[in-house]
């Protein structure tokens, strides 16, 4: 065959070869530069996109952290979660209904409308409208809120009446959805702009919003407290493998969630490190009470909680970057005497023979009157740290002492259509992890039988009979010790797999000086480059 | 539709295996020889490992294979991040690699041979029907079919295979009517039918054995884009649950793990890509021995 | 054709109801505080507790005069939502399709012409696989090649023109195999046909023989491959989005399955419908150019 025919189609491509070898050359000083971030600018590489900027449109943890350094709050949290002052300097109870917050004086918008009363008033009905409408995504907030009225009584007082009386409302006014906006901008801005160019007062500005690629953040000039990092950027980037490529390659400041696993591969990196913090998050398996008659005594339960070897779990899935629990109340309601449930394998057992679930020798399964200790197993994929992994090992460890599951694993949308309605859809047992309540009654709100978070309709008559306690209780004394008892009853009543507050895992570029902070947010107020 | 197939005749097939010569011979022979592999570990999985694909032992965590440093004789291939024996997941994921990718592919090849036979024998609103069908099976994207009916069925192994063979019997339905259209005025069909036989065995006895080469080439190469295929799935967290060892699964799992412990992807990538590898070159030299004038398939 | 679009649709949104409408997904941890009856309203002030098939019609009317409603998640006009997105989608898609043809479709060539050579071994092998490989695996791969230890490239996200290579070249792996092994074969196939063997024995130039009348009849069932294609550049766009952080269609799509975000979900998909009908089309169209025998079907 001659070389001639062939000719013609090589050519052209020994050319577009060598073309784009050259091209790739005299590229390439500039690709790995534009990756690298520039000295002024924090990049933070986040799991999902930010949707939008206006706090009352948005509850996601990706827009949350955009939206805390662009907007104030009147209340906050400290990194250590306790309450501070904002925008407001002090606030009293007036009444069992009334609380009074006084402002502080003197400070302004990002667009130069003055920060006054009138002007907090303004976006709490405005946030009580959307409530009432159904618009945006304040009904979470604004149910608990539950404001009756909101009065400007001069530009640094104001008063908030809730229909019943709430001894939280200064927690909620650390929530970004009563952030003030600024009422001339605000009411003559569209909707749609305002997500991408809102106004708050927060020491950021947004100076580009590219949707689905990046959101940049400027230091805002007159703002009293200054932050040292002038510049941030926000990327989504969800997925795993390709954050720790950004971080080792020295593209990427913050990274969220860092699986347990690589650890050790990050801080083997130059460029990158390892911060952790325990969260607020508890990871439980969920026992429903109406189902399979064997979750309803007692003793099996606890034997489930005997079975699960927690420890070596979380020494190996985990990299022991938590610790097993046996509470479901968040720090600093933990009641220290409780701990979490030893690995005993033999008592596991024997409270299981105890409740007349007998070992069939043939099948390895345990049971009685014909029916067999066999749960359906739910749990969800990606949503918590090593969701499934976790599920399996607890499978595993129900199997040895006779507890057969069936585990199915589903994508989180599914999943949270079967944990609607009180957990309707789910089968025995289910993984799931709920956020904090930030106070122990809320805590604790997990297993009260008529809590809507109440998934496994959990009823222990103890329990209750300290809850109604502690409901008329306003002693602060009082309610701590009701509440250590509360956690001390759900112990012996078990009416969950305990198993951990979850770990938040961030990877950290080595010239940013940051801690993370225990409610997820990314907060960068103080941070700055070495 | 190829514009060869149209315009060939029907040549009574003969099976022609001096047309697979020389290098082709010793690729196919090759391929044979690892598909024969593949078909008998996944076959014989609980005679060539003792080990429990299932059984979880995290004490045993990321253990590298038993040349390595760190690694011991009893996994040979190492641990994967749930302490599961890799050698024994890669036999037993074996099996359902080619369950899944023979069942998909007999799923779509059965309900797209069936239609396109019907649709190229019948003609008219029939034809114009399932043509729309298949249009329709053509441009709902792939992806959004696979997530939609496991989000609606749950997951689990049939439901994927499922999901698998509702994608790609479009193009079998496509090939065939072809196929049929060529052979619908000869001779020999018109002779069936003056006998008076009646449809059905007219479809089955007398077109469907000379429409069905490019059929089987095509299928052929499908089993490996099936296999593929289901590896994406699981990459998006669909399908078969993970107990269940998959090649594709094991890959998805592997993937953050690449610098951690590369042995997770290495020996599944390594079986996935040999097994497709030999799947398509034994479909080449099939291809070969059916009908050279096939070349245009692939 | 506009029964495809319609049929497409109409699927989709069926589909997705089977599973429940999205007033829990959108209410999130809500729902747990919010009475049943609280619940109730939500649902019926948003107009979910319509049968599907109702929802569906009142979606129809709109979108026949371009409204697909406004996204649940996102706040704005599902159809934004998603043509925002389609630049990026069409850049990624067509420098994929570019590579694939631009490379792919020579390589088949040459090797068909030094058939049996090393070189055809080489690509054959090299294409064979191409289409062995999982998207993700060699995306990842390629991050940790020219990403991290060479760090050559961007890894993620869009910005300049270097940031399409490694997406690109992972998207384009498989078609690009697949052009060359169909290329090879049929360039082949038509070099032993009758005319081509005429044509020599006139003493037409080789290279006259090739290119006029051997690769315009070649080249047909290669481009309706591609044609098809277009299906997979959009469904395995999907992949290649989500591991390069590409802001692309596919990953809105996915995302917007699992928010059962209805209108975003009708906006992407009949969006994809109208476009792999058009491009069919157009494969018809150039396909009648290449071959005249068929034109008048």
């Amino acid at each position: 065959m001659s070389h001639v025919t062939g000719s013609g189609a090589w050519l052209w491509l020994r050319r577009a070869a060598v073309g784009l070898m050259a091209l790739a050359l005299i590229g390439a000083p500039y690709s790995g530069g534009s990756a690298a971030p520039s000295p002024d600018t924090a990049v933070l590489l986040q799991g999902g996109d930010i949707l939008t900027l206006e706090p009352y449109f948005s509850s996601s943890l990706p827009d949350t952290n955009a939206i805390i350094h662009m907007y104030e709050t009147l209340t906050r949290f400290g990194d250590d979660l306790k309450l501070l002052p904002g925008l407001a300097e002090s606030w009293r109870l007036r009444d069992s209904r009334t609380w009074e917050f006084k402002l502080v004086a003197g400070r302004r918008f990002q667009n130069g409308e003055p920060l006054n009363a009138a002007a907090v008033r303004y976006s709490l009905l405005r946030g009580k409208e959307f409530y009432e409408k159904k618009l945006g995504d304040v009904q979470y907030e604004y149910s608990l809120l539950d404001l009756d009225a909101v009065e400007a009584v001069d530009d640094v007082t104001l008063r908030i009446r809730t229909k019943e009386p709430n001894p939280l409302i200064p927690l909620h006014m650390a929530h970004t959805q009563t952030a003030p906006m600024p009422p001339r901008y605000t009411s003559q801005t569209s909707v749609n702009d305002l997500q991408r160019k809102p106004i708050g007062s927060g020491p950021y500005r947004v100076v580009e919003f590219v949707p689905n690629e990046r959101v940049v953040l400027e230091a805002w000039a007159d703002h009293p407290d200054r932050p040292r990092i002038r510049r941030l950027l926000f990327r989504p980037v969800p997925e795993d493998a390709t954050r720790i490529a950004e971080l080792t390659a020295g593209n990427a400041d913050i990274i969220v969630n860092v699986p347990p696993d690589l650890i050790s591969q990050v801080e083997r990196t130059r460029s990158g490190r390892v911060e952790t913090v325990a969260g607020l998050r508890r990871i439980i398996v969920g026992l429903r009470m109406d189902r399979h008659p064997a979750l309803r005594d007692k003793r099996v339960r606890q034997a489930l909680n005997y079975a699960f070897d927690c420890r070596t779990m979380m020494r190996n899935l985990l990299a022991n970057k938590g610790e097993c629990t046996g509470t479901v109340a968040n720090v600093p309601d933990q009641n220290p005497a409780v701990k979490a449930y030893p690995f005993e394998l033999q008592r596991a057992g024997a409270l299981l023979d105890e409740a007349g679930w007998r070992m069939n020798p043939r099948t390895n399964v345990r049971e009685q009157g014909g029916r067999a200790l066999e749960f359906g197993f739910d749990c969800p994929r990606g949503r918590y740290i090593k969701d499934a992994e976790i599920c399996q090992v607890i499978a595993s460890d129900l199997a040895k002492v006779g507890v057969k599951t069936d585990l199915q694993v589903f994508d989180w949308s599914v999943f949270v259509g079967k944990s609607a309605r009180r957990g309707a859809g789910f089968r025995d047992i289910y993984l799931i992890g709920s956020g904090p309540g930030f106070e122990c009654q809320a805590d604790l709100a997990l297993v009260q039988k008529d809590s809507g978070s109440n998934r496994s309709l959990t009823d222990m008559p103890r329990f209750e009979a300290l809850w109604d306690d502690m409901s008329v209780t306003f002693d602060v004394k009082k309610r701590r010790d009701i509440c250590f008892k509360m956690q001390e009853v759900i112990y012996d009543e078990a009416p969950v797999i305990f198993i951990w507050f979850q770990t938040d895992i961030y990877g950290v570029s080595q010239r940013l000086e940051w801690k993370p902070r225990v409610d997820e947010r990314i907060r960068l107020h103080n941070a700055r480059f070495r | 539709m190829t514009a060869t197939a149209v315009t060939t005749l029907p040549v009574r097939r003969g099976l022609r295996f001096g047309a697979v010569t020389g290098a082709r011979a010793v690729g196919a022979l090759f391929a044979l020889c690892v598909v024969t592999l593949v078909v008998v570990c996944a076959l014989g999985a609980p005679l060539i490992t003792r080990s429990n694909p299932a059984g979880l032992d995290i004490k045993n965590r990321l253990v590298p294979p038993a040349w390595a440093e760190g690694g011991s004789r009893e996994h040979p291939l190492g641990t994967d991040q749930l302490g599961r024996d890799l050698l024994s997941r890669l036999a037993y994921g074996a099996r359902v690699s080619l369950l899944v990718g023979v069942s998909a592919v007999a799923v779509s090849g059965v309900v797209g041979v069936a239609l396109g036979l019907v649709a190229g024998y019948y003609g008219g609103v029939v034809d114009d029907v399932i043509m729309r069908l298949a249009d329709f099976e053509l441009a709902f994207p792939f992806i959004l079919l696979a997530i939609a009916i496991l989000a609606v069925l749950g997951p689990g192994l049939s439901k994927v295979i499922l999901v698998l063979g509702l994608t790609g019997w479009a193009q079998y339905c496509r090939l065939t009517r072809a196929q049929v259209l060529g052979l619908r005025e000869t001779e020999f069909v018109e002779a069936a039918r003056t006998i008076g036989a009646s449809t059905p065995r007219i479809l089955i006895r007398h077109i469907l054995p000379n429409a069905m080469a490019p059929v089987i080439v095509i299928a052929s190469f499908s089993v490996a884009s099936v296999i593929i295929a289901e590896a994406s799935l699981s990459f998006l967290g669909l399908g078969i649950p993970p107990s269940v060892p998959s090649w594709g699964g094991m890959l998805s799992e592997g993937r953050t793990y690449i610098e951690r412990a590369w042995w997770l992807v290495t020996f599944p990538g390594l079986a996935l890509m040999l097994t497709v590898l030999s799947i398509n070159v034994l479909g080449d030299a099939l291809r070969d021995i059916l009908d050279p004038h096939l070349r245009g398939l692939s | 054709m506009l029964v495809v679009v319609l049929m497409v649709s109409a699927a989709s949104f069926a589909l997705l109801f089977l599973t429940g409408d999205p007033t829990e997904l959108l209410l999130g941890s809500a729902a747990d505080v919010m009475s049943q009856q609280q619940i109730e309203e939500f649902r019926r002030a948003r107009g979910f507790d319509r049968p599907w098939p109702a929802q569906y019609l009142g979606f129809v009317i709109h979108a026949a005069r371009g409204d697909f409603g406004e996204s649940l998640r996102h706040h704005r006009p599902a159809f934004e939502v998603i043509w925002e997105r389609v630049p990026a989608t069409v850049q990624l898609g067509a420098v994929a399709f570019a590579l694939s043809v631009g490379f792919g479709v020579p390589l088949g060539v040459i090797s068909a012409t030094r058939r049996g050579s090393a070189v055809d071994a080489g690509a054959m092998l090299v294409a064979l696989l191409g289409q062995s490989v999982p998207s993700f695996w060699l995306g990842i791969v390629l991050i940790m090649l020219f990403g991290v230890y060479l760090p050559l490239l961007p890894i993620s996200g869009r910005g300049t023109w270097l940031h399409l290579v490694l997406p690109g070249v992972t998207l384009a792996a498989f078609p690009l195999a697949r052009n060359a092994r169909l290329t090879r074969s049929s360039v082949l196939e038509v070099m032993h046909q009758e005319y081509v063997r005429t044509a020599r024995a006139k003493g037409v130039p080789e290279l006259g023989v090739v290119y006029r009348h051997a690769l315009r009849n070649a080249l047909i069932p290669v481009v309706t491959v591609i044609g098809l294609q277009l299906g997979f550049l959009l469904g395995g766009s999907v992949i290649v989005e989500t591991i390069f952080a590409w802001p692309g269609v596919g990953r809105a799509l996915i995302q917007a399955i699992g928010n059962k975000d209805f209108p975003v979900v009708q906006a992407g998909v009949t969006m994809l419908a109208v476009t792999f009908v058009a491009v069919n089309l157009l494969v018809d169209l150039l396909y009648a150019t290449l071959n005249p025998r068929i034109r008048y079907q």
